[in-house]
């Protein structure tokens, strides 16, 4: 009862705040933290640099579409356009995307990229081609997340390749070293109304952008989640990754109400995937 | 999430350059962009596979042999969430349909886009046929 | 000796009106629903195999977990099962290809799971293939015209303190287990949930396919909570290693123009 109350305490002041253009303050969970729970439509978080190399991957980001496949059709979102046209998304550090490179792994990257198109070997398949999970920055947006928040826990389940992401707030620290995940360990504390995630223990088998077909090991990312609407959450990504860049990078998102009555569908991957069978004329799994 | 309704201005937001090119799929390894391709035929089936469905298009050839083309599209969730159902697209359904041929020569390619006889494109993030009004995909297609 | 007698009925007073429902001190949802958030696993080999089967290789042995021992297959599936029995080293795509194990295969594979439970979606998170159950639990119901998913689509209601699970849209490939105990795409599963004690759900399927059996029947086990400290869920990507077996060494066909 008392979360019921407290909930619709806040309903009440949301409507009243906006309806008086005051700052809008998010509904708290039952462990008093902001409230970020439900369908959401995650865009923006891309990296595209300045001076990068051209990807043989994107030969049609200048059609306007990035790739003929139809239904590109993305989750559709309550936000306006004014709002969102406002909101910061890609490489926001370095403010001029020339990202800071290593200049033997800026060289390395820019040879492995030219074997990618048609793929050399296996290696050189874009990850998420074969239907791997996708890592930090990754992932399909066409599909909704789902945040679900527990004393202890913040959950973000991707539609996408039913990715399930369970950022422990419990206090706990991060797995040992030797553990190495495509998505990496993370473990989340909350900043006043921002929620911060560490993650660590990347293993090095995921893409970072079409530019950056790999990482290292050395992998560490912080986000930050901070719900400034009732439509919208903001999203920043540090990367740090020493083996690739100088100094850490950060780029800018958020993540946008899907519809209220948006459920979660299965998108499974692998089960379904043509493109190893189709690249190297093998199947994969035996049919009868 | 509380619905302002006098606040909340156009919905939907979509696609192309909103959604940057992401995503799991390597068109490029599969598909070659210097080889379009636009078939006529009928629609034989299709498969609502994620990550891709597939939609199977019978087309004549001169000699009046049938070649079965097999086309990839996006993921189904989305035509699901705009109101399509597996019967939406009736087997025989003549369409003439565009894409990129795959590059090991098959009769398979990536699809870009469908075409009724009537000109109406489907997929392309209208509503499904008989579900009324304009689904939520429809507002834009580009920004 | 009144003392005695007096805490003796007390006990006596208390402890059978506790055997009828779940335990008062249950820990109870927001929603006033029983918790199940946690992690979760069972422990036996039903994953090898759902009916009795001896310690054989690569096998470990188990009492079935079929209600009346043995799957009522119609006769003609008998012979379907047997195949897929002699081939299971290829053909079960859960072991082969690492695809999702469909349901109710996901709830006894030996590893833990998640339940991530909200009063609208139950989610569960599986160790194997990184596999998602969404259970939607708004009151919705299937809809038409969907097409089959490997974990199938689930809703979910509560009857008093269990859960119950309605599952249809199960694709066919899936098996049951490793013995090639299988279904077809007219499997409709009903899952109930009770939890027991804070630590331990009693876990009871029903499973019926006109086509491949002669009436329903169910499976029963025990689904224990996994309280280590800091456990959690962790990766099992296993269609990468295979795909690096399968194709490692493999050059691509396709040529660019």
């Amino acid at each position: 009862m008392k979360i019921i109350a407290t909930v619709m305490f806040a309903f009440v002041t949301v409507s009243l705040a906006e309806a008086q253009e005051q700052k809008w303050v998010a509904p708290r969970t039952s462990d008093d933290h902001p409230d970020m729970q439900g369908a959401w439509a995650r865009r923006g978080t891309r990296i595209q640099e300045a001076n990068g190399p051209v990807s043989p991957l994107g030969e049609f980001s200048s059609t306007g579409q990035p790739y003929p496949t139809i239904f590109n059709t993305g989750v559709a979102t309550a936000l306006d356009r004014a709002t969102l046209a406002v909101q910061k998304t890609g490489v926001v550090d370095p403010a001029d995307r020339v990202l800071p490179w290593r200049p033997e792994a800026d060289a390395a990257r820019r040879e492995f990229i030219r074997h990618m198109i048609p793929p050399a070997s296996l290696q050189y398949v874009e990850p998420t081609a074969r239907c791997v999970l996708p890592g930090p920055v990754d992932g399909d947006d066409r599909s909704p997340f789902f945040i679900v928040q527990h004393p202890g826990s913040f959950v973000l389940a991707y539609e996408y390749n039913h990715v399930t992401r369970v950022i422990y707030t419990d206090g706990r620290s991060h797995v040992g070293k030797k553990l190495r995940f495509f998505m990496g360990d993370s473990i989340g504390r909350w900043e006043s109304d921002t929620l911060v995630v560490d993650t660590t223990n990347f293993n090095d088998k995921t893409s970072l952008a079409q530019t950056i077909p790999y990482h290292s090991e050395e992998l560490h990312t912080a986000e930050r989640f901070t719900r400034v609407s009732p439509n919208l959450i903001e999203y920043q990504l540090t990367l740090e990754d020493p083996k690739l860049f100088t100094r850490p990078i950060k780029v800018a998102g958020y993540f946008a109400a899907a519809p209220k009555d948006t459920e979660p569908m299965e998108f499974a991957c692998a089960e379904g995937s043509q493109t190893l069978p189709n690249v190297f004329g093998i199947e994969f799994a035996p049919t009868r | 999430m509380t619905t302002q309704r006098s606040l909340i201005a156009t919905v939907t937001l979509f696609v192309a350059a909103a959604i940057p090119a992401a995503a799991h799929h390597s068109f490029a390894a599969e598909f070659d962009p210097n080889q379009p391709v636009t078939i006529r035929g009928t629609i034989n089936k299709m498969d609502w596979v994620n990550p891709h469905t597939w939609i199977y298009v019978d087309t004549k050839n001169e000699d009046g042999s049938i070649t079965t083309w097999r086309f990839e599209m996006g993921p189904p969730n989305a035509l699901l969430r705009m109101g399509w159902r597996k019967d939406s697209v009736t087997p025989g359904t003549q369409v003439e349909i565009t894409g990129y041929r795959a590059k090991d020569g098959n009769a398979v390619a990536n699809a870009k886009t469908v075409k009724l006889p009537d000109g109406r494109e489907l997929f392309s993030g209208g509503s499904a046929p008989g579900s009324g009004g304009e689904g939520p995909g429809a507002a834009e297609k580009k920004q | 000796m009144k003392a005695f007698l007096a805490s003796w009925a007390m006990f006596v007073f208390v402890a059978i009106p506790l055997a009828a429902q779940a335990p008062a001190r249950l820990p109870r949802t927001a929603d006033g629903k029983p918790d199940l958030n946690g992690i979760w696993q069972a422990l036996n080999t039903a994953a090898w195999d759902l009916e009795d089967h001896s310690g054989a290789l690569h096998t470990p042995p188990g009492q079935g977990v079929v209600e009346g021992g043995e799957i009522p297959y119609r006769p003609e599936a008998i012979k379907k099962k047997a195949e897929n029995f002699a081939g299971r080293e290829k053909y079960d795509l859960a072991e082969t290809a690492c695809y999702m194990p469909g349901v109710p295969r996901a709830m006894y594979m030996p590893y833990p799971f998640g339940i991530i439970q909200t009063p609208k979606l139950i989610e569960m998170n599986f160790t194997f293939a990184h596999a998602r159950r969404n259970i939607i639990a708004d009151g919705t119901p299937h809809p038409d015209g969907f097409p089959d998913f490997w974990m199938g689509d689930s809703r979910g209601r509560w009857e008093g303190d269990t859960l119950v699970v309605d599952v249809k849209n199960l694709d066919e490939r899936t098996w049951l287990d490793h013995a090639g105990n299988y279904h077809s795409d007219a499997l409709h599963v009903v899952e109930r949930y009770t939890i027991i004690d804070p630590t331990h759900i009693q876990y009871e399927a029903t499973l019926e396919d006109p086509k491949v059996f002669t009436r329903p029947w169910k499976i029963n086990m025990i689904l224990y909570k996994i309280l280590d400290k800091n456990a959690k869920i962790l990766e099992y990507e296993c269609v990468y290693y295979l795909q690096d077996e399968k194709y490692g060494n493999a050059k691509p066909v396709v040529v660019s123009k």
